[in-house]
Protein backbone atom coordinates (compact mmCIF):
# COMPACT_ATOMS: atom_id res chain seq x y z
CA UNK A 1 0.00 0.00 0.00
CA UNK A 2 1.38 3.38 -0.96
CA UNK A 3 1.44 5.67 2.05
CA UNK A 4 1.70 9.40 2.37
CA UNK A 5 2.34 11.28 5.58
CA UNK A 6 0.58 14.33 6.91
CA UNK A 7 -0.52 15.98 10.12
CA UNK A 8 -3.68 14.90 11.87
CA UNK A 9 -6.81 16.90 11.17
CA UNK A 10 -10.06 17.18 13.09
CA UNK A 11 -11.66 15.06 10.42
CA UNK A 12 -9.20 12.27 11.12
CA UNK A 13 -10.30 12.21 14.72
CA UNK A 14 -13.95 11.78 13.98
CA UNK A 15 -13.12 9.19 11.38
CA UNK A 16 -11.31 7.24 14.04
CA UNK A 17 -14.53 6.85 15.95
CA UNK A 18 -15.91 4.99 13.00
CA UNK A 19 -12.75 3.01 12.78
CA UNK A 20 -13.37 1.85 16.32
CA UNK A 21 -16.72 0.42 15.36
CA UNK A 22 -15.31 -0.97 12.18
CA UNK A 23 -12.22 -2.55 13.66
CA UNK A 24 -12.94 -6.06 12.49
CA UNK A 25 -13.79 -5.22 8.93
CA UNK A 26 -10.93 -2.79 8.76
CA UNK A 27 -8.52 -5.55 9.60
CA UNK A 28 -10.18 -7.78 7.07
CA UNK A 29 -9.88 -5.24 4.30
CA UNK A 30 -6.56 -3.71 5.29
CA UNK A 31 -8.10 -0.29 5.47
CA UNK A 32 -6.22 0.23 8.67
CA UNK A 33 -2.92 -1.28 9.55
CA UNK A 34 -3.84 -2.40 13.04
CA UNK A 35 -1.75 -5.52 13.03
CA UNK A 36 0.28 -4.19 15.90
CA UNK A 37 -1.32 -1.17 17.48
CA UNK A 38 0.90 -0.43 20.45
CA UNK A 39 -0.11 1.63 23.41
CA UNK A 40 1.05 5.22 22.96
CA UNK A 41 2.56 4.85 26.39
CA UNK A 42 4.94 2.26 25.04
CA UNK A 43 5.72 3.93 21.76
CA UNK A 44 5.09 7.13 19.94
CA UNK A 45 5.44 5.44 16.63
CA UNK A 46 2.03 3.85 16.26
CA UNK A 47 0.80 4.86 12.88
CA UNK A 48 -2.66 4.40 11.60
CA UNK A 49 -3.86 4.52 8.05
CA UNK A 50 -6.86 6.74 7.57
CA UNK A 51 -8.22 7.56 4.14
CA UNK A 52 -5.02 6.40 2.53
CA UNK A 53 -2.78 8.53 4.70
CA UNK A 54 -0.68 7.70 7.72
CA UNK A 55 -1.34 9.58 10.91
CA UNK A 56 0.28 9.33 14.28
CA UNK A 57 -1.90 7.98 17.06
CA UNK A 58 -0.06 9.95 19.70
CA UNK A 59 -0.72 13.16 17.84
CA UNK A 60 -4.37 12.19 17.53
CA UNK A 61 -4.61 11.76 21.25
CA UNK A 62 -3.28 15.21 22.02
CA UNK A 63 -5.34 16.84 19.29
CA UNK A 64 -8.37 15.10 20.71
CA UNK A 65 -7.75 16.55 24.14
CA UNK A 66 -7.36 20.01 22.64
CA UNK A 67 -10.69 19.66 20.90
CA UNK A 68 -12.60 18.21 23.81
CA UNK A 69 -11.03 19.57 26.98
CA UNK A 70 -12.41 18.80 30.40
CA UNK A 71 -11.66 20.52 33.68
CA UNK A 72 -8.91 18.44 35.11
CA UNK A 73 -5.94 19.64 37.13
CA UNK A 74 -2.66 19.68 35.36
CA UNK A 75 -0.56 16.65 35.92
CA UNK A 76 2.36 14.97 34.38
CA UNK A 77 0.23 13.51 31.68
CA UNK A 78 -2.82 15.73 31.21
CA UNK A 79 -4.02 13.97 28.14
CA UNK A 80 -4.24 10.64 29.90
CA UNK A 81 -6.31 12.11 32.72
CA UNK A 82 -8.59 13.91 30.35
CA UNK A 83 -9.16 10.84 28.30
CA UNK A 84 -9.92 8.91 31.45
CA UNK A 85 -12.38 11.60 32.53
CA UNK A 86 -14.20 11.19 29.26
CA UNK A 87 -14.58 7.51 29.85
CA UNK A 88 -11.44 6.42 28.10
CA UNK A 89 -9.09 3.80 29.31
CA UNK A 90 -5.85 5.08 30.71
CA UNK A 91 -3.16 4.43 28.21
CA UNK A 92 -5.68 3.66 25.53
CA UNK A 93 -6.19 5.21 22.16
CA UNK A 94 -8.66 8.07 21.74
CA UNK A 95 -11.50 6.09 20.26
CA UNK A 96 -11.76 4.06 23.41
CA UNK A 97 -12.83 7.24 25.12
CA UNK A 98 -16.09 7.19 23.22
CA UNK A 99 -17.33 3.89 24.59
CA UNK A 100 -20.69 4.19 26.32
CA UNK A 101 -20.64 7.96 26.14
CA UNK A 102 -23.65 9.09 24.15
CA UNK A 103 -22.93 12.76 24.56
CA UNK A 104 -19.44 12.28 23.27
CA UNK A 105 -20.61 10.30 20.28
CA UNK A 106 -23.24 12.92 19.52
CA UNK A 107 -20.55 15.57 19.59
CA UNK A 108 -18.45 13.54 17.21
CA UNK A 109 -21.38 13.12 14.84
CA UNK A 110 -21.75 16.88 14.82
CA UNK A 111 -18.04 17.24 14.18
CA UNK A 112 -18.28 14.71 11.44
CA UNK A 113 -21.06 16.63 9.76
CA UNK A 114 -18.97 19.78 9.83
CA UNK A 115 -16.02 17.94 8.34
CA UNK A 116 -17.77 15.61 5.94
CA UNK A 117 -17.26 16.40 2.30
CA UNK A 118 -18.70 13.20 0.89
CA UNK A 119 -22.28 13.94 -0.19
CA UNK A 120 -23.45 10.51 0.95
CA UNK A 121 -21.98 11.06 4.39
CA UNK A 122 -23.67 14.42 4.55
CA UNK A 123 -26.96 12.87 3.51
CA UNK A 124 -26.78 10.27 6.29
CA UNK A 125 -25.83 12.90 8.85
CA UNK A 126 -28.77 15.06 7.82
CA UNK A 127 -31.40 12.44 8.64
CA UNK A 128 -31.81 13.61 12.22
CA UNK A 129 -33.42 16.75 10.89
CA UNK A 130 -35.83 15.04 8.56
CA UNK A 131 -38.90 15.65 10.70
CA UNK A 132 -39.33 18.77 8.58
CA UNK A 133 -38.99 16.74 5.43
CA UNK A 134 -41.61 14.21 6.47
CA UNK A 135 -43.81 16.90 8.03
CA UNK A 136 -44.83 14.37 10.65
CA UNK A 137 -44.65 15.26 14.33
CA UNK A 138 -43.69 11.88 15.73
CA UNK A 139 -40.84 11.15 13.37
CA UNK A 140 -38.32 8.93 15.13
CA UNK A 141 -35.00 10.01 13.65
CA UNK A 142 -32.04 7.69 13.34
CA UNK A 143 -29.96 8.01 16.50
CA UNK A 144 -26.18 8.14 16.74
CA UNK A 145 -25.91 4.35 16.79
CA UNK A 146 -27.76 4.01 13.49
CA UNK A 147 -25.87 6.92 11.96
CA UNK A 148 -22.44 5.66 12.98
CA UNK A 149 -23.26 2.14 11.80
CA UNK A 150 -24.47 3.52 8.48
CA UNK A 151 -21.40 5.72 8.08
CA UNK A 152 -19.17 2.78 8.92
CA UNK A 153 -20.93 0.59 6.40
CA UNK A 154 -20.68 3.32 3.78
CA UNK A 155 -16.93 3.46 4.28
CA UNK A 156 -16.65 -0.31 3.95
CA UNK A 157 -18.71 -0.21 0.75
CA UNK A 158 -16.79 2.69 -0.72
CA UNK A 159 -13.53 0.84 -0.25
CA UNK A 160 -14.83 -1.46 -2.97
CA UNK A 161 -16.36 1.37 -5.00
CA UNK A 162 -19.83 0.12 -4.12
CA UNK A 163 -22.49 2.77 -3.64
CA UNK A 164 -26.10 2.11 -2.59
CA UNK A 165 -28.62 3.23 -5.19
CA UNK A 166 -30.87 4.58 -2.42
CA UNK A 167 -30.07 5.82 1.09
CA UNK A 168 -33.02 6.91 3.20
CA UNK A 169 -34.21 7.26 6.79
CA UNK A 170 -37.37 5.56 7.92
CA UNK A 171 -39.95 7.21 10.16
CA UNK A 172 -39.34 4.67 12.88
CA UNK A 173 -35.68 4.96 13.79
CA UNK A 174 -33.55 3.34 11.12
CA UNK A 175 -31.57 4.04 7.97
CA UNK A 176 -31.87 1.99 4.81
CA UNK A 177 -29.27 1.29 2.12
CA UNK A 178 -30.75 -0.30 -1.01
CA UNK A 179 -28.92 -1.89 -3.93
CA UNK A 180 -30.46 -3.00 -7.21
CA UNK A 181 -28.49 -5.33 -9.49
CA UNK A 182 -30.68 -6.42 -12.42
CA UNK A 183 -33.41 -8.46 -10.72
CA UNK A 184 -31.54 -8.70 -7.43
CA UNK A 185 -32.55 -6.32 -4.65
CA UNK A 186 -30.53 -5.96 -1.46
CA UNK A 187 -31.40 -3.90 1.58
CA UNK A 188 -29.34 -3.06 4.65
CA UNK A 189 -31.29 -1.52 7.51
CA UNK A 190 -29.48 0.11 10.43
CA UNK A 191 -31.74 0.29 13.48
CA UNK A 192 -31.42 2.65 16.43
CA UNK A 193 -31.15 -0.39 18.68
CA UNK A 194 -27.86 -1.31 16.99
CA UNK A 195 -29.25 -4.16 14.93
CA UNK A 196 -28.37 -4.33 11.25
CA UNK A 197 -30.70 -6.33 9.01
CA UNK A 198 -29.72 -7.73 5.63
CA UNK A 199 -32.38 -8.61 3.05
CA UNK A 200 -31.49 -10.17 -0.29
CA UNK A 201 -34.14 -10.91 -2.90
CA UNK A 202 -33.64 -12.36 -6.38
CA UNK A 203 -36.63 -11.55 -8.58
CA UNK A 204 -39.83 -12.93 -7.09
CA UNK A 205 -38.12 -15.56 -4.96
CA UNK A 206 -38.50 -15.64 -1.20
CA UNK A 207 -35.91 -13.21 0.18
CA UNK A 208 -33.15 -14.10 2.58
CA UNK A 209 -33.53 -11.97 5.72
CA UNK A 210 -31.14 -12.04 8.65
CA UNK A 211 -29.12 -9.89 10.99
CA UNK A 212 -25.66 -8.98 9.80
CA UNK A 213 -22.61 -7.75 11.68
CA UNK A 214 -20.99 -4.51 10.63
CA UNK A 215 -17.73 -6.30 9.96
CA UNK A 216 -19.46 -8.57 7.42
CA UNK A 217 -20.48 -5.65 5.24
CA UNK A 218 -16.99 -5.53 3.74
CA UNK A 219 -17.56 -9.06 2.41
CA UNK A 220 -20.88 -7.98 0.95
CA UNK A 221 -19.19 -4.97 -0.64
CA UNK A 222 -16.56 -7.22 -2.19
CA UNK A 223 -19.25 -9.49 -3.59
CA UNK A 224 -21.20 -6.56 -5.04
CA UNK A 225 -18.07 -5.04 -6.55
CA UNK A 226 -17.45 -8.28 -8.42
CA UNK A 227 -20.79 -7.89 -10.11
CA UNK B 1 -70.93 27.06 10.10
CA UNK B 2 -70.38 23.67 11.81
CA UNK B 3 -67.16 22.40 13.36
CA UNK B 4 -66.20 20.49 10.24
CA UNK B 5 -66.67 23.52 8.05
CA UNK B 6 -64.66 25.72 10.38
CA UNK B 7 -61.81 23.20 10.58
CA UNK B 8 -61.67 22.15 6.93
CA UNK B 9 -62.07 25.70 5.66
CA UNK B 10 -59.21 26.76 7.90
CA UNK B 11 -57.15 23.89 6.51
CA UNK B 12 -57.99 24.98 2.95
CA UNK B 13 -59.14 21.52 1.92
CA UNK B 14 -61.67 21.28 -0.92
CA UNK B 15 -65.20 20.42 0.17
CA UNK B 16 -65.37 17.31 -2.02
CA UNK B 17 -62.80 15.71 0.31
CA UNK B 18 -64.63 16.47 3.56
CA UNK B 19 -66.37 13.66 5.36
CA UNK B 20 -69.72 15.50 5.40
CA UNK B 21 -71.42 12.87 7.53
CA UNK B 22 -70.63 10.00 5.20
CA UNK B 23 -70.16 6.54 6.72
CA UNK B 24 -66.96 4.57 6.11
CA UNK B 25 -67.09 2.50 2.95
CA UNK B 26 -65.31 -0.80 3.57
CA UNK B 27 -65.89 -2.01 0.05
CA UNK B 28 -62.53 -2.05 -1.75
CA UNK B 29 -62.80 -3.34 -5.29
CA UNK B 30 -59.82 -5.24 -6.63
CA UNK B 31 -59.09 -2.72 -9.36
CA UNK B 32 -59.30 0.25 -7.00
CA UNK B 33 -56.12 2.23 -6.41
CA UNK B 34 -54.54 3.38 -3.18
CA UNK B 35 -52.44 6.55 -3.11
CA UNK B 36 -49.62 7.28 -0.68
CA UNK B 37 -47.44 10.39 -0.49
CA UNK B 38 -43.69 10.59 0.05
CA UNK B 39 -41.47 13.64 0.67
CA UNK B 40 -39.21 14.95 -2.09
CA UNK B 41 -36.02 14.14 -0.20
CA UNK B 42 -36.60 10.40 -0.34
CA UNK B 43 -34.60 8.51 -2.96
CA UNK B 44 -37.71 6.71 -4.05
CA UNK B 45 -36.83 4.49 -6.97
CA UNK B 46 -33.87 2.74 -8.58
CA UNK B 47 -34.06 0.49 -11.62
CA UNK B 48 -37.75 -0.08 -11.10
CA UNK B 49 -37.53 -0.86 -7.39
CA UNK B 50 -39.41 1.38 -4.96
CA UNK B 51 -37.53 2.23 -1.77
CA UNK B 52 -38.55 0.51 1.44
CA UNK B 53 -38.43 3.97 3.02
CA UNK B 54 -41.73 4.75 1.28
CA UNK B 55 -43.27 2.18 3.64
CA UNK B 56 -41.37 3.47 6.60
CA UNK B 57 -44.36 4.32 8.81
CA UNK B 58 -45.70 0.79 8.96
CA UNK B 59 -44.72 0.24 12.57
CA UNK B 60 -44.48 3.83 13.76
CA UNK B 61 -47.46 4.04 16.10
CA UNK B 62 -50.67 2.98 14.48
CA UNK B 63 -49.17 -0.13 12.84
CA UNK B 64 -51.09 0.78 9.71
CA UNK B 65 -50.04 2.35 6.43
CA UNK B 66 -52.01 5.47 5.55
CA UNK B 67 -53.31 5.67 1.99
CA UNK B 68 -56.08 7.45 0.10
CA UNK B 69 -58.89 5.45 -1.48
CA UNK B 70 -59.17 6.26 -5.17
CA UNK B 71 -62.98 5.90 -5.21
CA UNK B 72 -63.21 9.12 -3.25
CA UNK B 73 -60.21 10.88 -4.77
CA UNK B 74 -60.69 13.00 -7.84
CA UNK B 75 -56.95 13.10 -8.43
CA UNK B 76 -54.11 10.93 -7.21
CA UNK B 77 -52.56 14.10 -5.79
CA UNK B 78 -55.51 14.64 -3.43
CA UNK B 79 -53.44 12.63 -0.97
CA UNK B 80 -51.07 15.60 -0.78
CA UNK B 81 -53.62 17.53 1.29
CA UNK B 82 -52.66 17.38 4.95
CA UNK B 83 -55.90 16.79 6.89
CA UNK B 84 -54.41 18.06 10.14
CA UNK B 85 -52.44 21.19 9.40
CA UNK B 86 -51.13 23.47 6.73
CA UNK B 87 -49.02 23.82 4.66
CA UNK B 88 -50.05 20.91 2.50
CA UNK B 89 -47.60 18.54 0.84
CA UNK B 90 -48.04 19.72 -2.72
CA UNK B 91 -44.30 19.51 -3.41
CA UNK B 92 -44.26 15.79 -2.50
CA UNK B 93 -44.57 12.70 -4.67
CA UNK B 94 -47.31 10.08 -4.85
CA UNK B 95 -47.16 6.29 -5.09
CA UNK B 96 -50.02 4.04 -6.08
CA UNK B 97 -50.90 0.40 -5.46
CA UNK B 98 -53.78 -1.69 -6.69
CA UNK B 99 -56.06 -3.18 -4.03
CA UNK B 100 -55.72 -6.67 -5.52
CA UNK B 101 -51.93 -6.43 -5.34
CA UNK B 102 -52.04 -5.52 -1.66
CA UNK B 103 -54.42 -8.35 -0.87
CA UNK B 104 -52.24 -10.84 -2.74
CA UNK B 105 -49.18 -10.06 -0.62
CA UNK B 106 -48.09 -12.71 1.81
CA UNK B 107 -44.95 -13.36 3.82
CA UNK B 108 -43.67 -15.45 6.69
CA UNK B 109 -41.22 -14.75 9.47
CA UNK B 110 -37.86 -16.09 8.31
CA UNK B 111 -37.16 -17.29 11.86
CA UNK B 112 -40.57 -18.82 12.49
CA UNK B 113 -42.55 -20.05 9.50
CA UNK B 114 -45.65 -20.43 11.67
CA UNK B 115 -45.97 -16.65 11.73
CA UNK B 116 -47.71 -15.73 8.50
CA UNK B 117 -48.54 -12.19 7.45
CA UNK B 118 -51.22 -10.88 5.11
CA UNK B 119 -52.57 -7.44 4.34
CA UNK B 120 -56.04 -5.97 4.23
CA UNK B 121 -57.67 -2.59 3.89
CA UNK B 122 -59.84 -0.43 6.11
CA UNK B 123 -61.53 2.86 5.26
CA UNK B 124 -60.77 5.32 8.08
CA UNK B 125 -62.24 8.68 7.05
CA UNK B 126 -60.87 11.86 8.60
CA UNK B 127 -63.10 14.87 9.17
CA UNK B 128 -61.45 16.83 6.39
CA UNK B 129 -60.23 13.90 4.30
CA UNK B 130 -62.83 11.26 3.58
CA UNK B 131 -60.61 9.04 1.34
CA UNK B 132 -58.21 8.26 4.20
CA UNK B 133 -57.68 4.51 4.58
CA UNK B 134 -55.27 2.08 6.17
CA UNK B 135 -53.42 -0.94 4.90
CA UNK B 136 -53.59 -3.27 7.87
CA UNK B 137 -50.98 -5.90 8.67
CA UNK B 138 -52.46 -9.22 9.78
CA UNK B 139 -50.53 -11.93 11.60
CA UNK B 140 -52.22 -15.32 11.18
CA UNK B 141 -55.44 -13.45 10.46
CA UNK B 142 -55.32 -11.06 13.44
CA UNK B 143 -54.53 -7.38 13.10
CA UNK B 144 -51.02 -6.53 14.28
CA UNK B 145 -51.24 -4.03 17.12
CA UNK B 146 -47.73 -4.16 18.53
CA UNK B 147 -44.40 -3.58 16.86
CA UNK B 148 -43.37 -7.00 15.51
CA UNK B 149 -40.12 -8.44 16.77
CA UNK B 150 -37.40 -9.17 15.83
CA UNK B 151 -36.31 -6.29 13.55
CA UNK B 152 -35.79 -8.76 10.68
CA UNK B 153 -39.54 -9.25 10.64
CA UNK B 154 -40.26 -5.54 10.34
CA UNK B 155 -37.84 -5.32 7.43
CA UNK B 156 -39.48 -8.34 5.80
CA UNK B 157 -43.03 -6.98 6.08
CA UNK B 158 -42.00 -3.60 4.72
CA UNK B 159 -40.25 -5.35 1.84
CA UNK B 160 -43.46 -7.14 0.93
CA UNK B 161 -45.48 -3.92 0.89
CA UNK B 162 -42.87 -2.01 -1.07
CA UNK B 163 -43.24 -4.31 -4.04
CA UNK B 164 -46.91 -3.47 -4.54
CA UNK B 165 -46.30 0.25 -5.13
CA UNK B 166 -45.18 2.28 -8.11
CA UNK B 167 -44.68 5.98 -8.72
CA UNK B 168 -47.61 7.90 -10.14
CA UNK B 169 -46.55 11.49 -9.43
CA UNK B 170 -43.02 12.79 -8.95
CA UNK B 171 -42.22 15.55 -6.45
CA UNK B 172 -42.56 18.97 -8.05
CA UNK B 173 -41.85 22.15 -6.07
CA UNK B 174 -44.23 24.16 -8.26
CA UNK B 175 -47.11 21.65 -8.30
CA UNK B 176 -50.64 22.65 -7.25
CA UNK B 177 -53.55 20.17 -7.37
CA UNK B 178 -56.10 20.88 -10.12
CA UNK B 179 -58.44 23.66 -9.04
CA UNK B 180 -56.48 24.23 -5.85
CA UNK B 181 -56.49 28.00 -6.32
CA UNK B 182 -60.32 28.08 -6.31
CA UNK B 183 -61.26 25.22 -4.07
CA UNK B 184 -61.22 26.81 -0.66
CA UNK B 185 -64.45 25.36 0.76
CA UNK B 186 -66.03 25.63 -2.68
Amino acid sequence: MKRSFRHTTDQDIVRLVLIRSLASSIRATEVLDTSNIPSPRRTRQSWLTVSGSMINSEEIKYRFVELYPVDEPDADDRSEKKLAALGGKKGGLPWQASDHDDEFVSLLVTEWLAAASDPLERRILSFKEWSKEWDIDNYIPPNDTAIIDALGALQALQRFAVVPEMINPTLEGSITFEFVRDTRYILLEFFNEGTIVYLDRAGDEEPEVREIALEDIASLAQELSNG
Amino acid sequence: MDDQEVLCTKLEIPRRLWRDGRDPDQDFSNDELLFRWYPPGVQIEANGQISAAAMSAVFRDTFDVSVAKSRYSEHSTDVLYNPFKIPHRFHSGVLEARVSDIRNLHCVDSLNAAREFDFDLAHKPEVCFYPHSHIEVLENGSKVTQKPKPPTLRTRIREELRRAFKICHLPDPSYRPPGEANNKSS
